[in-house]
């Protein structure tokens, strides 16, 4: 993009060792944050009531046997540091534990259900970046009857919760249109995006709303701004201008709040998967809640963090590269 | 470029924003009338059901038609609005005191209990609230207590921040240095002083923080680990309506959603218009 | 056609919620070539506005009436491209704050040679040298070093000379300049002004300098309009400011509003706000 002969910049490993350290902390960061995180949702989970081998023998609780079987297995008479300390080793070897509801390794369950959520994340959210962003453009740029009719519908977006929106969509698209499947992921890529849209749309419609305020704010507040003037005052075409001076300097926090939608899209796959009956992480943690199956619901509750955070963490990067003030390396 | 301000455009955004504060409150108060209300305005027992009567249309006995177990929507509905509006004030009550008080006490000390408390917050935050009340109801069995304690929670980083950021505003006024010169406690301060004077910002955000906490409460009875049943709630009824959706019957879901999001747009609406005008008009 | 510039009777009419508000009551005025204007006021008495009216940027919801010839041409008459092409190549602009008005996000050299890209679009290594080149014109002596900079880390002066550097790019006429020194310390201010004059002076362009420091106009232009809510007071010559020829009570005000040095005064004279509006008024 650049039209200035690059062999002019500053030299390069000077600028390329204070990005990799900077990395360096941040990941250093998360995961001080996620093993503060996962030593209290531990710590919380073993105060919950009554005897784990008892919920997992159920009806074969008086064997005394199977009972010590149990207890020397997991390791549940250890005192609590310990049994952390197992299941973080365990954990970062891969071994989530095991889930004594479907009597498999939580890491192959996870496994199994990692593709649809991740899938539903994604597709939902460039359907936020996409949509978002262009209705919020679009709102920025029009006439008043266009741009407070947006404003209208992205109010009433962003009041209505999720499952509300689920029911609607399925009430109008599957039942009666008939143009969506109403429960289930899916087989096959085609299929899966098939049975995926209307949960996608469902997770994606308050943050799409969100997105589209921040972007038509952040743009009518960049018009006004006095590099944008000066542009215009040289001759460069409305286009240019629009492109190059407008958007690009309001890209900022539009990212940012993308950043934190996309992160929130994690969190909203609870919801939206036991809406729609699909088989991802959101439905198992309820389902593990549900049935009292702790393994199952620490493991997944971390990479929930996990996930979170790393879509936060992303954010902060991207600042670096949208805007060069903020970029480390420089000293003024 | 010289400003020019129309100083005419402020009347016109205060006049709406009258109009929208009476509504909304008036509508809130319609809300919480009928919540209370409920037993006597119900026509039928909300949880008795008529196995005969399953799944019926509206009709002049059941106005709004039955439910799968043959039981009144109506009657549901109005009782509903108990555990809805109930929930969130539970939510509000403990989040905002607690919230308050940490805030008010971050920005008094300004020390190394400052960075504690900041430090706290942050961490509350890193969880995603949905997350965090799930966690909550995984130990504790699940009910709407449970629930609401929870996001109460995950609430408290927001209004305690909100309540910092003012607080320290208002530390930093002439009055609070004269009222400690003449030999006043920090607690008397606070409390009689300080506080006073962060009522309409924290009400402001308590009613903002209604609406939602409205949401987070539905959304986990939605995920049958809030209200159980039989009793009823609208978050609960979506959830139960679902079944009847595939059956071709949305209407106990979707009476129960359009309730729902009617009270959120109000109390978060409220909040904000109230918000608005404490700023003069100016976000 | 004499004259560079001529403004006749512009007026500039914005709509308020309490009913039209006139911006500019009737402003005229022109300059001849090579000749440097400066015009002098307190806020709000539309200094800037006529300025980038010269130029067709006028506030969106305004209408404008008057005349504005660039060169024989009218400019409220042109068409999108033509006027974009007078903006381009016959009027350059210079603005008061240089870190706000060059986009921080884009390196000195993108700015400069932006306008490049399309007419006539030029290879990378003749552009930059181009730029260079405008860099050495305003007495920069690290071209390499300014061009691939970001403005956020170089000084005002020096930044401000990059804005005048766009500015001459194209050779134009006509130099417009709002208050190009104030956000810079006095020494600066001094070397700017200096530089202004020497790029004028190499191409006999025009200038017209806004600025509320009389100092600096008088001592940079050959004539001074008096600006005062919309119109055009007074006009004078420096030598007539100096031998105290003030036709207009308001100039008065205005001159003895400025601080003297060597002379002790009690209270610093303001002009009150409402103090000449009868005299004035239309």
């Amino acid at each position: 993009m650049a039209v200035i002969d690059p062999s002019v910049v500053r030299p390069l490993p000077r600028h390329a060792i204070a990005v990799v350290l900077d990395v360096i902390g941040r990941v250093g960061q998360m995961a001080a944050t996620l093993l503060v995180a996962s030593f209290l949702t531990f710590l919380f989970l073993q105060a919950a009531p009554g005897d784990p081998v008892q919920i997992m023998l159920g009806g074969r609780a008086n064997d005394p046997d199977a009972v010590r079987r149990l207890n020397e297995q997991f390791g549940f008479e250890d005192p609590v540091l310990v049994q952390y300390w197992n299941w973080l080793t365990g954990f970062v070897h891969g071994d989530l534990g095991t889930s004594f509801l479907f009597r498999e390794d939580v890491s192959s369950l996870v496994g199994s259900r990692l593709p649809t959520t991740a899938l539903l994340v994604v597709f939902g959210s460039i359907l936020v970046v996409v949509f978002g962003f262009a209705l919020g453009l679009i709102a920025a740029r029009s006439g008043r009857v266009v741009d407070t009719s947006v404003s209208v519908f992205l109010s009433i977006a962003l009041a209505t919760p999720s499952y509300v929106i689920a029911i609607v969509l399925i009430t109008v698209f599957s039942l009666y249109l008939n143009w969506f499947p109403v429960f289930g992921s899916g087989d096959g890529f085609l299929d899966r995006l098939h049975h995926l849209t209307l949960p996608a749309i469902t997770l994606a419609l308050s943050s799409s709303a969100a997105m589209a305020r921040v972007t038509r704010a952040s743009i009518k507040e960049e018009e006004h701004r006095d590099h944008v003037t000066t542009a215009i005052a040289r001759g460069l075409d409305r286009r240019t201008v629009l492109r190059r001076h407008v958007v690009r300097n309001s890209l900022l926090p539009i990212t940012t709040v993308a950043g934190i939608l996309v992160a929130a899209l994690v969190a909203g796959t609870v919801i939206v998967e036991q809406a729609f009956g699909l088989d991802g992480l959101g439905s198992l943690l309820v389902l593990a809640i549900t049935r009292k199956d702790y393994a199952v619901v620490q493991s997944v509750s971390i990479l929930v963090i996990a996930a979170f955070l790393v879509a936060n963490a992303l954010v902060d990067l991207l600042y670096g590269i949208i805007d060069p003030r903020t970029r480390i390396g420089d000293n003024r | 470029m010289s400003a020019v301000l129309p100083a005419g455009q402020a009347t016109r955004g205060d006049q709406a924003s009258r109009l929208g504060l009476w509504f909304f409150a008036g509508t809130s108060f319609l809300l919480v009338t009928m919540a209370i209300l409920a037993p006597l305005l119900a026509p039928h027992d909300p949880n008795g059901g008529d196995v005969l009567q399953v799944l019926q249309p509206s009709s002049a006995e059941h106005w709004l038609g039955t439910d799968a177990s043959g039981r009144d929507l109506f009657s549901r509905l109005l009782y509903g609005s108990r555990t809805a509006l109930l929930g969130p004030l539970v939510v509000v009550l403990v989040a905002t005191t607690a919230g308050t008080a940490l805030g008010i006490l971050a920005a008094w000390r300004r020390d190394w209990v400052d960075s504690l408390v900041g430090r706290l917050f942050d961490l509350v935050f890193s969880f995603p609230s949905m997350l965090l009340a799930l966690l909550f109801v995984a130990v504790m069995s699940p009910g709407l207590i449970t629930a609401a304690l929870a996001v109460s929670i995950a609430f408290i980083p927001a209004i305690g921040r909100l309540v910092r950021a003012s607080a320290l505003r208002e530390v930093n006024e002439p009055y609070v240095q004269a009222l400690l010169t003449q030999g006043f406690g920090s607690f008397y301060i606070c409390s009689r002083h300080v506080l006073p004077n962060l009522w309409p910002v924290i009400l402001a955000q308590v009613t903002t923080s209604f609406g939602y906490a409205m949401v987070e409460l539905a959304g986990i009875s939605f995920l049958g680990l809030g209200v159980q049943e039989p009793t009823a709630d609208w978050g609960k009824l979506i959830q139960t309506g679902q079944g009847s959706i595939v059956r071709g019957y949305p209407q106990e879901s979707l009476y129960a959603g359009t309730a729902l999001v009617i009270a959120v747009v109000c109390f978060i609406s409220l909040g904000d218009i109230l918000a608005t005008r404490k700023n003069g008009g100016h976000r | 056609m004499n004259s560079l510039l001529e403004v006749t009777d512009l007026r500039m009419v914005m709509p308020t919620t309490h009913g039209p508000t006139e911006l500019l009551r009737g402003v005229s005025f022109t300059v001849a070539r090579g000749e440097a204007v400066g015009i002098v006021g307190e806020s709000g008495s539309g200094k800037t506005l006529t300025l980038r009216s010269l130029i067709g940027l006028t506030p969106r919801g305004s209408s404008v009436s008057g005349q504005v010839r660039v060169d024989g041409e009218s400019v409220m008459d042109l068409s999108p491209r033509r006027l974009r092409g007078l903006r381009r190549e016959q009027v350059g602009m210079i603005f008061q704050d240089p870190h706000a008005a060059i986009n921080p996000v884009y390196r000195v050299g993108d700015f400069l040679t932006e306008p490049w890209r399309r007419s006539p679009r030029l290879e990378r290594a003749a552009a930059t040298e181009r730029a260079a080149a405008l860099l050495a014109r305003v007495r920069i002596t690290d071209p390499e070093r300014v061009l691939a900079s970001f403005p956020h880390q170089l000084s005002g002066g020096m930044l401000q000379r990059v804005m005048i550097a766009a500015a001459v790019m194209h050779d134009p006429g006509l130099l417009l300049a709002d208050e190009p020194t104030t956000a810079l310390d006095v020494t600066t201010q001094s070397e700017v002004l200096a530089l202004m004059n020497e790029v004028r002076a190499e191409h006999g362009a025009s200038l017209i300098l806004i600025t509320h420091d009389i100092g600096v106009v008088a001592a940079v232009c050959d004539r001074i309009l008096v600006m005062y809510r919309g119109r055009v007071v007074e006009e004078l010559t420096p030598a007539q400011l100096y031998a105290g020829e003030i036709s207009e009570p308001y100039t008065e005000a205005l001159l003895s509003c400025r601080p003297e040095v060597t002379r002790r005064q009690d209270r610093l004279p303001v002009v009150a706000a409402g103090a000449f509006d009868e005299r004035y008024a239309d």
